[in-house]
């Protein structure tokens, strides 16, 4: 459960994808950006749902060397030596540390956008 | 964000007897016959997560190279970091919006001339 709530924010746009638009417009062509994942049937939210754990664990291990490669290009400069020295060793804490809580506001501000566009959307669907 | 971790949770702790409790109901058995039509179903759902996964990397990488450069003297990130984060998530939505709409534009345009010339003679007026 605590790693579900860590992925929490991290895939806030994934999760954001599988949430169900409220009142949606049945009969009505897909036209928003994420209208294959809202409008899903019910019967298929289950499968949907399992798939999309999967992706995430997976996104979770790409997030992993995704990091690695950022704070070893920005933190790794010398190699006078095998061993990480204790300053490239704080370096990386930090970046790594950086990089997360980057990657957290990064998901606030897109999935604000995301609303945003969606209620856009739906105004223009509903005129009213 | 609460209401993305019930919902997480539930898909979770019932994943799999959710599912194969919804599907029994039908009278389907588990991993059961899907129509065709729910299986493009499912993969237009994932493609979709795909998309946006990318998109989320993409733009978390670039971020971060445009606006963390503190060479990581500290673990927090200061105000001027966070405000350029907010601004490079807002630029870069929009550009990608832009994009799109750009591509479908063109797609039509593509589509258009190609069925004028589909109805043309060969060295019809450009």
């Amino acid at each position: 459960h605590r790693e579900h709530q860590q992925r929490d924010w991290r895939s806030a746009a994934a999760a954001f994808a599988a949430r169900r638009r409220p009142g949606g417009e049945g009969g009505q062509r897909a036209r928003g950006t994420m209208d294959a994942a809202t409008k899903l049937p019910d019967h298929l939210r289950g499968p949907f749902l399992q798939e999309l754990e999967e992706m995430q664990i997976r996104d979770q291990f790409k997030l992993n060397t995704r990091l690695g490669e950022h704070c070893f290009r920005d933190c790794v400069t010398t190699f006078r030596s095998k061993n990480l020295a204790p300053d490239e060793e704080k370096c990386i804490k930090n970046c790594a540390g950086a990089f997360l809580k980057m990657s957290r506001r990064v998901a606030e501000r897109f999935s604000e956008i995301q609303m945003q566009e969606q209620q856009q959307q739906m105004q223009q669907l509903n005129p009213q | 964000t609460s209401c993305l971790s019930q919902r997480q949770a539930q898909s979770d702790e019932g994943g799999a007897g959710t599912a194969t409790g919804r599907m029994s109901s039908f009278g389907l058995g588990g991993g059961g016959y899907r129509s065709p039509n729910d299986d493009m179903q499912l993969k237009a759902a994932k493609m979709e997560v795909e998309l946006v996964q990318d998109l989320f990397n993409r733009m978390s990488d670039l971020c971060f190279r445009k606006c963390i450069n503190n060479k990581f003297k500290e673990n927090e990130l200061n105000l001027g970091e966070q405000s350029c984060t907010d601004r490079c998530v807002a630029k870069y939505m929009a550009t990608q919006k832009t994009i799109s709409e750009t591509f479908q534009e063109f797609s039509a345009a593509e589509q258009q001339r190609m069925q004028q010339q589909g109805m043309m003679p060969p060295g019809g007026a450009q």
